[in-house]
Parts: structure tokens; C-alpha cells; sequence
């Protein structure tokens, strides 16, 4: 059997078929869960995203009439919902500074190797997380998602000008930090 | 060579290593590099970066879990909406507290007052906003959430702290009343707020038309 096309799903919806939401989560859960977890660092942060998008994407796809594409469309939802899990929780940790605190003294008992692989990926995480909020989106939507720029400014309703700009400034500030980080002191 | 052309060039640079350049675009940018010094230097070190980016993974997943999305999300629509309120963490960790905090701190300094002058309605009404939510957080909130004071005794002064919850807390309120992500990218920090709308946050805070 053919596989149907989005269009094809969202009419299907709309005409109150429920089978037709479940394709489409089916279809774009792991799109949506790498992007929200490479926003939000972690798996736990990343699988709530997930939940709140397709909950999210539930009730506004009976008003969402196609005006960009499903894929586009959810793509937006994953990115303003991760923002604002960033948001939260950098709330959040601000009020359990203590937890914090102690978890980095945590001792590790992985080898030499997996111990630097694993400094480097939070290193990169870390930097990433410093970046702002338009940075961080574009650098993401770029690097690991590898969407054009037109669609980026889609998603983020922005013009497409400043993107190229946004995701150079991203990786410089990367770069540095990285080199920061690594300086002997 | 002009600043602005080094720009219009550098921009391109990431795009150039992940080889997303379309010919022409990326034979201009050759051209450019092949005269630059600066831009050879920047896309050595670009492409350092880019090249340990790309070795790096994160994680994957638990097994199974992504059959277990759908089930879930499944779940979580046929659940009351009320229960999904207090079911986020925004609710459930801060703003709940965050109420009662507000209710008994209004309360112990309505008898506080009322022990000075006897006149609690005139008290609590001469309060500016700013006042109240000091005055709770630091009485209760900072009891609630004191998990973190010994470590910011440490590292920054209490005012600070008192001041950025109060901060972070009506960027947050702001950001669950107004907030729709499938519209947009969101700037909803309390620091892109404007002045009027600060004022207008304060001054329903103050009512306690929000918490």
C-alpha cells in the first residue's frame, strides 16, 4: 500500500479520523525527539518536549489548515517547546543550586577514554547551552537537522537574512568557548 | 578587501566544510579564500570544530522507547485538562508553592502589621507590590525552596537571589499566560518584557489576579 502524504493524513483528521494523528506521530516522534533533545540536552527533558508537542499538536492540527507543511508546522511547536523547557529549567536549577553543587563532585569509574569522550560531548552540550535562544535554534535547525535556510525562517518566522549570520556567530561562539574551556590555567 | 565582503564570505564558511554550498557559491567563497589570510585562518579553525562536532553522538534513547510516545500521548489527551496543569512542573514545583507561599506570607505580615498598628487593611494597602513579594520571599519562598541557600550564601547575596526569583517568576507567569507555540518564536524572558508590560505584571501580582 502507498504511503499517504501528510495532506493526506491532515484531511483524514479533520474529517475525524483518529488513526490519521497516530501516523503522523509515528512518522515524525524520532525527527522530533532528536531536535528537542539537542536543545534540551538530555533524554528525560527531551521526552517531556516530545509529550507537550504531539498533546500540543493534538488540538491545534483541528485548527492548522496547512499553511506550511505537518512537518514544518511541528517542527515550529518542538522548537518554542524546548525554549521554553531551557527556560524552565534554568529556573529550576537556579532554585536547587545545592543539588548542583553536589553533583559535581561525582566521582567516575569509566575508562580514561569514555570519561574525555564523554568531558568533550558536555563541553559542546555546555557551549551550546550558552548560546542565545535565536543562535541555539538556528544552530541546531542547521547543523543536525540540515533544513534550509527558507525553511528555518519559516519555523522561527524570521527572515531568511540574518540566519546565515545567526548560525556562523553560533559556531564561533562554540569555537571559543571550547577553547576557553580547554586553556590551561 | 572590504569588511563587508570578509562577512558576506565568512557566513558561508560552515556551510562551505559541510559541503551545503551550491557550486557557484562555493567556487566564490574558494575564490575569496584563496586571497583571504584571515578567512583561511577562520575556516582552519572552523573546520577543527565542525570535524570533532560531527565525531560526537549523543546517546541513544532507552530500547522501546519510542513505542512507548504514542501510547503515552494517547494517554495524556484522554486525561482531564485540569489534572495536566497540575501535572507540569512549572505548576506543580513552583507555582503551587509559589501560592501558598504568597497567601500565608500576605497572612503572617497582615498579623506582623497588625501587632505594630492595629490597622492591617491600611497596612497591607500602603504596600507597594515590590514590598509584598519581598516580604514573602524572603519569609516563606525562601523557606520553601532553601534547598539552594546554603550553596548561594556561597555565591551570591541573598538580595540578588530574592531579586531574580522574582524576576524568573513573573517571566515564567507571563510566559504560561501568553504563551502558544505553534505561533512564532517566543521571547517571553522577563528581560524582553517592555517597562509598560513589567509594570502591568507587577501591578496584577500585586492584586494576586494571577498567582
Amino acid at each position: 500500500m502507498n504511503e499517504q502524504t501528510d495532506a493526506e493524513l491532515l484531511k483524514r483528521f479533520h474529517d475525524g479520523d483518529e488513526l490519521a494523528f497516530n501516523i503522523l506521530v509515528q512518522r515524525y516522534q524520532e525527527k522530533v525527539y532528536w531536535t528537542a533533545r539537542r536543545f534540551v540536552g538530555n533524554h528525560d527533558d527531551a521526552d517531556d518536549v516530545v509529550q507537550e508537542v504531539f498533546t500540543k499538536a493534538y488540538t491545534a492540527l483541528k485548527e492548522f489548515r496547512g499553511e506550511s507543511g505537518v512537518y514544518t508546522w511541528l517542527y515550529r511547536i518542538t522548537v518554542n517547546l524546548a525554549l521554553n523547557a531551557i527556560r524552565r529549567k534554568r529556573i529550576g536549577d537556579f532554585l536547587r543550586l545545592d543539588e548542583l553543587f553536589a553533583t559535581e563532585d561525582t566521582q567516575s569509574e569509566q575508562p580514561d577514554e569514555q570519561v574525555e569522550r564523554e568531558e568533550h560531548q558536555r563541553l559542546i552540550e555546555e557551549a551550546i547551552a550558552t548560546l542565545p535562544e535565536k543562535q541555539r535554534a538556528v544552530f541546531v535547525l542547521r547543523y543536525y537537522d540540515e533544513l534550509p535556510y527558507e525553511e528555518i525562517a519559516v519555523i522561527l518566522k524570521t527572515s531568511v537574512g540574518g540566519l546565515k549570520a545567526n548560525y556562523f556567530h553560533a559556531v564561533k561562539k562554540i569555537e571559543e568557548y571550547v577553547k576557553r574551556a580547554n586553556k590551561p590555567r | 578587501m572590504s569588511n563587508e565582503q570578509t562577512n558576506h564570505v565568512s557566513f558561508q564558511l560552515p556551510d562551505l566544510i559541510r559541503g551545503k554550498l551550491d557550486a557557484k557559491m562555493s567556487a566564490n567563497v574558494r575564490t575569496h579564500l584563496s586571497e583571504c589570510l584571515a578567512c583561511q585562518a577562520e575556516e582552519r579553525k572552523m573546520r577543527v570544530l565542525l570535524g570533532e562536532l560531527d565525531r560526537l553522538s549523543l546517546p541513544h534513547p532507552p530500547p522501546g522507547y519510542f513505542q512507548t510516545i504514542l501510547p503515552r500521548v494517547r494517554e495524556r489527551l484522554e486525561k482531564p485538562r485540569w489534572t495536566q496543569i497540575f501535572a507540569k512542573p512549572l505548576v506543580g514545583r513552583i507555582l503551587v508553592p509559589a501560592t501558598a507561599a504568597l497567601v500565608l506570607g500576605v497572612a503572617a505580615l497582615q498579623m506582623f502589621r497588625s501587632h505594630i498598628d492595629g490597622d492591617l487593611k491600611s497596612t497591607v494597602a500602603r504596600l507597594e507590590a515590590e514590598e509584598v513579594l519581598e516580604a514573602v520571599e524572603e519569609d516563606e519562598l525562601f523557606r520553601l525552596w532553601n534547598g539552594g541557600q546554603r550553596a548561594v550564601e556561597n555565591v551570591v547575596s541573598e538580595k540578588t537571589l530574592t531579586t531574580r526569583i522574582v524576576n524568573d517568576l513573573m517571566g515564567e507567569i507571563a510566559l504560561l499566560e501568553t504563551f502558544d507555540p505553534t505561533v512564532g518564536s517566543q521571547q517571553l524572558l522577563v528581560s524582553d518584557l517592555s517597562d509598560h508590560d513589567l509594570d502591568v505584571l507587577i501591578e496584577r501580582l500585586n492584586k494576586k489576579e494571577i498567582l
